[in-house]
């Protein structure tokens, strides 16, 4: 009885298992055990050189530029994607009307496509007949080459991931918001928090706080991500002031070929995002979940 | 007068009025329960007067300001929510300082590390929450945070997070209907005591007259958005204003019974003399609790269809004529389903209603 249910249990979890050991355990290992060889494509057999792909990395200068690129980007779009997400939230809850409609608008960045955006990206930013410096024209401001600036590249960039993820941001803190109860604000209106402000820190952000470690966790994951808008509209340049970490990946794995060295960049992205979890589920849970 | 005056609130959501014109008082050191049935607009009345909605009309008085539109913190009222409404996130100490926290200190020594700044203030209010706590028994939890405690102990969290500035006027919407039975009736002493100690114009709701009627100086009976009567709990119970307040009030419930006043003002029930009178002429509706009947040799006769034992008494489901009547007999009393009781009442404690509705005296023979 007791093994036939024990069988039982792992033919049922069969199909999964195999799903996950053929499309998520095994593609994951074949690349972390690629980050430790020279694999090029069409050069067999493969080598394994230990260290020598991070070694490379930590001397090439194209990497640390990348690195630090993304870095500079995830510093801008995170924080600003959060709190401008918040923000938002705070304001469409107050708003006596049009919840309903402000919620769609803001969202609709997250539900279209980026790809078919960043075209519209391209014509806002466009130096010359783009809407954007025509307004600063109009106040007798020279607006800067936007995109093929590398004054200006990587924080146009960083805008347009803000505007992707504030919306994302925003429903996920209303979610967090309506889960609060309402008798919650109302008892520390009578407790004498007059100010709106008194409210947010007596019971708003506290309770709040499960929801925004994740609103920022999943930022900083969304944001060390960022390929698509750099390779649609500035392909890394100019002069590698827009190369980031997964376009890099993506230039010396698919067009240089060299798929050792691509793959020990996605170990370091790996990584990154996987301490990122850990943060989140080991240390900063236990500090705002209420039991 | 200072305490809690309301002055002809009303209230309506979208089209459904729900307050029709509610005036209350309630004096300092008073306790007001505020009893009806679930819906008819207890807690809204309760949000009003704390501020958190506004009314459509009327006003509302604390400590003889007219707060109407005054802010939930600036009224002097403390309230205790259905569901107690403790701040998860803080322990129990904090929960109960919070509101002298945001009375006492500025908003500067509120910011976390600034606080150091005000350390006699928060000495002070470490004394008072400390001082509260103990006796309602407190003093072990207070470092807990509200989900480690039973629910009697949140309630009594909440208690004490409401009185401990000593308000003005203190609100207690049903505290303690979400407590066991036994818990209940322990937990109604020890809310009256915390009231006598504050001393605040307390008002109380509930939807249980057991409670309403035993812990209260008055109870204001509430139905349907009216307040139809305010008075002791005796004189709810003995002299209810009306038909609904009867109806509402006494359990088992009271029977009543279609009757007429001839022109001399002698009530007759069913044909025959009760031996009541009344100013009132034509059809009425005879009052009579369950334990105002008497049995005994000379009454009508009423046929028993069911009894239920209660310990102390004996209910008795009779009929009379076409009417179902109850009524409480000693718990040895040998009845049995199927006996023809002699049953009359004292002509006392029987009540007379108008056609109206509204209760009308019964009056001396003589001067009928
Ligand atoms: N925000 C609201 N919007 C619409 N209708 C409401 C609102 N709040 C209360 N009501 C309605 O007003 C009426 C009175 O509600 P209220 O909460 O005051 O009842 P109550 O007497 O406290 O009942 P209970 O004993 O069940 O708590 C109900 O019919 C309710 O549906
Ligand atoms: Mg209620």
């Amino acid at each position: 009885m007791r093994r036939g249910e024990a069988l039982a249990a792992w033919m049922l979890t069969l199909p999964a298992a195999l799903a996950f050991l053929l499309l998520l355990l095994a593609p994951t290992l074949a690349a972390i055990a690629l980050a430790f060889s020279d694999y090029e494509l069409g050069v067999w057999p493969p080598h394994w050189i230990g260290l020598d792909n991070f070694r490379e990395m930590w001397t090439d200068r194209g990497f640390r530029t990348s690195f630090v690129n993304t870095l500079v980007y995830v510093a801008i779009v995170a924080p600003v994607s959060v709190a401008g997400g918040l923000g938002l939230a705070l304001l469409i809850e107050g708003a006596a009307r049009g919840r309903t409609i402000f919620r769609a608008i803001f969202f609709l960045p997250v539900v279209s496509l980026t790809v078919a955006m960043a075209a519209a990206w391209q014509y806002l930013l466009h130096p010359t007949i783009g809407p954007v410096n025509a307004v600063l024209r109009a106040v007798g401001i020279a607006g800067p080459a936007w995109l093929s600036s590398s004054d200006t590249v990587l924080l146009s960039l960083a805008a347009i991931g803000i505007w992707e993820s504030i919306g994302f941001n925003m429903v996920l803190f209303m979610a967090g918001l309506t889960a609060i109860p309402r008798e919650l604000r109302e008892a520390a209106a009578v407790d004498g928090a007059r100010a709106a402000w008194d409210r947010f820190r007596l019971v708003t952000w506290p309770l709040l706080g499960p929801t925004a470690l994740f609103v920022v966790v999943i930022s900083l994951i969304r944001s060390v991500r960022v390929f698509d808008t750099v390779a649609v509209l500035t392909r890394g340049g100019p002069n590698k002031a827009s190369e980031v970490l997964l376009y890099t990946m993506y230039t010396e794995g698919f067009t240089f070929l060299r798929l050792g060295y691509s793959a020990a960049i996605t170990l370091v992205f790996l990584v990154i995002v996987l301490g990122l979890m850990l943060v989140q589920t080991r240390i900063l849970d236990r500090r705002v979940h209420y039991g | 007068m200072s305490g809690l005056v309301i002055d002809s609130v009303r209230k309506a959501f979208g089209a459904t009025q729900v307050l029709h014109g509610v005036s209350l008082s309630v004096r300092p050191g008073e306790f007001v329960a505020l009893l009806g049935p679930s819906g008819c607009g207890k807690s809204t009345l309760m949000r009003i007067i704390a501020g958190i909605d506004a009314p459509d009309a009327g006003r509302v008085i604390i400590n003889d300001r007219d707060v109407t539109r005054a802010h939930p913190g600036a009224r002097d009222v403390a309230m205790v929510f259905q569901n107690y409404a403790l701040y998860p996130h803080l322990t129990v100490r904090q929960n109960i300082a919070v509101p002298l926290v945001m009375r006492r200190l500025s908003a500067w020594q509120r910011l976390p590390f600034l606080g150091g700044f005000a350390g006699a203030a928060r000495r002070a209010i470490a004394a008072d929450v400390e001082r509260i706590a103990e006796p309602l028994g407190l003093a072990p939890l207070l470092d807990r945070r509200p989900a480690q405690l039973s629910g009697g102990q949140r309630q009594r969290v909440a208690l004490a997070r409401a009185v401990v500035r000593a308000p003005h006027v203190f609100l207690l919407d049903e505290p303690l209907s979400n407590l066991d039975a036994a818990l209940r009736v322990t937990t109604r002493r020890e809310i009256v005591d915390i009231h006598r100690r504050v001393g605040a114009a307390s008002l109380y709701v509930t939807h249980d007259q057991s409670e309403a009627l035993t812990m209260a100086d008055r109870v204001a009976v509430m139905l349907g958005g009216r307040l139809l009567q305010c008075a002791a709990p005796a004189d709810v119970y003995d002299r209810p204003a009306n038909l609904d307040v009867a109806r509402f009030i006494g359990s088992p419930a009271i029977n009543l019974l279609p009757a007429e006043a001839r022109d001399d003002g002698w009530v007759q029930l069913a044909g025959r003399a009760t031996g009541l009178a009344t100013a009132a002429r034509g059809p009425l509706t005879l009052g009579v609790r369950p334990e105002a009947w008497r049995i005994g040799a000379g009454g009508w006769p009423a046929r028993v269809e069911h009894t239920e034992f209660l310990g102390d008494g004996l209910l008795v489901h009779a009929r009379l004529d076409d009417h179902a009547v109850l009524l409480r007999a000693e718990p040895d009393a040998r009845i049995a389903v199927g006996d023809v009781l002699p049953i009359g009442f004292d002509p006392a404690r029987a009540l007379v209603f108008g056609a109206d509705g509204a209760r009308v005296a019964a009056v001396e023979p003589a001067h009928a």
